[in-house]
């Protein structure tokens, strides 16, 4: 019989090559996943990326505080920077976080304690009225710093925060809402002052900024492919987005969630 | 025994599996092998080929990735993108793709034929390809192993091997979904082959794909991508973010853009226009009443983009009869004239024909009870007999 057609000697998948490399994985995790064999995956972004991404983090972080803290309750461990961290049990504000840790001492509820505290009883609470007489002596402070162009502060002049801390880390606009309010649902348990008054009046240019920041973001989405998938692997994972490197994510999302070979 | 059967073009025969076959085929890479009663990899039979038979196949193969290649120009000169469903901007890429002649690996059509008459194409995978390790390697393992005298249609991985060589770029990205081990593994084969032809490899996930200010797809540690392999469709890439970015590195792809013209099953109907009657080819339209005016009362209903059978459905004046596992991936649908299929053993089997660059080399076949061809439906290795 003529012969049809025929490997060669030398066409022999090679030992310890690719192939077998790949094959030990998959035997080895026993199931779909490789985990044991992935490279190590690391989405990065350039520095505008995390720029926006920053930005978007903190725009999204005020429009979700923004229901709860017009009703009057406050998260415990909130930190709105120049005020302080919320410890919820003490319904008031201070310069550390609830179980933060320094030279074997743990700060909560306005004090220095020498065991780690247990867990608040309150998650969420409303603040005081001396909570909240303290917090509008700020925003009037962050007004008059904002009117003499210095922009109020967008960095927290509280020390390093817990773990736990529910952290909000936006500027001085965004510092300056969450503060208007929180007072604007506690307007019952105090007594409005001038600073209070003021920001009634400013606070929709405010939101005018915020609702600025959020088109230049939506602007570099849409300039930007793998932005968008940047940003929700970045919410998954929690870990941050980072400059410096490639913009990754911009292929494969069609496949997520797949369990079947994509070939035909 | 034999000579009784050496009129008979196509057999399924009986044989004995290997007894260590477990080991055998996951030495080699096929691990997703579904050991059992119904195993995807099945040795407990194998199909085996007249030499004329085995040659039909090749040769039809080969014809009929000539007349798809002059599709492909055809659609082109007569501006036939709305008949594929795609889109204008797309077309401008696929056109530029086709004018530079992007470099093409393999693809592989899916023919029926019973051993009478000719062949008939159901279509091409031009794009994505699976099954490459079982037709590449494990059938022939087998081969060796069970029937050391006897041929089998497939020079696969030499020809893949001498592919890769033609490119002159020293290092090949491969990425597909990398969760999927049949896709990985697919491009793990086609790394080694890679490997062989003097090519340094990177194997990789679709999304850990970069892309840098520079305007360069990159791998995880910022190499600038001047090959990549992707088992990944292309009617999927169009939908990404990094589509849009494709532009300039267009021809770094392989698959190249031009393949997704056949790898659409809308070329089928294109095909039937361009070589009506054609021996090669079934009756193909856009519409069901076209088949009915045709007097064609048995067809079959195809999404244009789809895999492993999704979508799929046996009609008979125009009703559904069978249908295919999986979901559709598109609305738009072609309808092509039923045609039988080998069966023996109580199934139905697909041939599959290798083509790599312009050439067939390889035969596989695929056997399942129903008439459509899906994810599950055994491979059953081949001899020339």
């Amino acid at each position: 019989m003529p012969l049809m057609k025929k490997h060669g000697d030398l066409t022999r998948i090679r030992n310890g090559g690719i192939l077998h490399w790949s094959t030990l994985c998959l035997l080895a995790s026993g199931t779909v996943g490789l985990t044991s064999c992935d490279s190590d995956k690391t989405y990065t972004a350039t520095a505008k990326d995390q720029q926006m991404a920053e930005l978007e983090k903190n725009l999204d972080e005020i429009d979700r505080r923004r229901a709860q803290l017009t009703q009057g309750y406050v998260d415990h461990n909130l930190e709105i920077p120049g005020v302080g961290f919320y410890h919820a049990d003490a319904q008031d504000f201070f310069p550390y976080a609830y179980g933060h840790e320094k030279d074997g001492k743990w700060f909560a509820n306005g004090e220095w304690v020498d065991a780690q505290p247990k867990a608040p009883r309150m998650s969420v609470s409303r603040p005081s009225e001396a909570a909240l007489k303290k917090v509008e002596g700020i925003l009037a402070k962050e007004q008059e710093q904002e009117l003499a162009g210095g922009g109020g502060s967008s960095s927290s002049p509280t020390p390093a925060t817990h773990h736990t801390t529910h952290h909000y880390g936006g500027s001085g606009v965004g510092s300056m809402l969450l503060m208007y309010w929180m007072l604007s649902g506690n307007r019952n348990n105090f007594t409005p002052g001038a600073g209070y008054q003021q920001a009634q009046m400013r606070q929709q240019g405010w939101q005018q900024s915020l609702n600025n920041d959020r088109n230049t973001v939506k602007s570099h989405a849409a300039a930007n492919p793998g932005y968008q998938r940047l940003v929700q692997q970045s919410k998954q994972s929690g870990a941050p987005v980072t400059a410096g490197k490639s913009v990754r994510g911009g292929f494969g999302g069609t496949s997520s969630g797949s369990s079947s070979s994509f070939g035909s | 025994m034999n000579s009784n059967f050496s009129f008979v073009p196509i057999r399924l025969e009986a044989s004995k599996p290997r007894p260590n076959w477990i080991q055998r085929v996951e030495e080699s890479g096929l691990v997703w092998h579904g050991a059992g009663a119904d195993s995807y990899w099945n040795e407990n039979e194998h199909l085996v080929f007249s030499l004329d038979a085995a040659e039909t196949l090749e040769a039809a193969a080969n014809e009929l990735h000539g007349m798809c290649l002059d599709a492909c120009e055809q659609i082109i000169c007569r501006d036939w993108w709305h008949k594929l469903a795609i889109a204008e901007d797309l077309a401008a890429i696929i056109q530029a793709s086709w004018t530079a002649q992007d470099f093409s690996l393999y693809g592989r059509f899916d023919l029926a034929w019973d051993g009478i008459g000719t062949p008939k194409l159901l279509e091409y995978n031009a794009d994505t390809p699976t099954s490459l390790l079982e037709a590449a390697v494990i059938q022939w393992d087998w081969l060796k192993d069970c029937y050391p005298s006897s041929d089998q249609l497939n020079s696969l991985h030499e020809a893949l091997v001498e592919r890769w060589k033609t490119l002159p770029d020293p290092l090949i990205h491969l990425a597909c979904a990398w969760d999927l081990p049949e896709d990985r593994q697919t491009i793990a084969y086609l790394a080694e082959t890679a490997e062989q032809a003097g090519k340094a490899v990177n194997l990789m996930d679709m999304a850990e794909i970069g892309y840098s200010e520079e305007g360069r797809f990159t791998d995880a540690i910022e190499r600038p991508i001047d090959r990549l392999f992707k088992l990944y469709p292309w009617e999927w890439l169009v939908k990404e973010p990094f589509f849009a970015e494709i532009g300039a590195e267009r021809s770094r792809f392989i698959e190249p853009a031009w393949k997704m013209m056949l790898s659409n099953k809308a070329l089928l109907p294109i095909l039937w226009e361009l070589y009506p009657n054609h021996p090669l080819l079934l009756p193909a339209t856009r519409t069901r009443e076209e088949m009915s005016r045709l007097g064609i009362s048995q067809w079959v209903e195809k999404p244009i983009y789809g895999r492993e059978g999704g979508g799929i459905s046996l009609c008979e004046f125009g009703k559904a009869i069978a249908q295919g596992t999986g979901q559709a991936e598109s609305s738009e649908m072609i309808y092509q004239k039923r045609t039988p299929l080998f069966q023996a053993g109580g199934r139905h089997f697909v041939w599959g024909l290798w083509m790599v660059d312009d050439t067939c080399c390889a035969l596989s076949a695929r056997g399942d009870q129903s008439p459509i061809t899906g994810n599950m439906s055994r491979f059953h290795p081949h001899r020339i007999g």
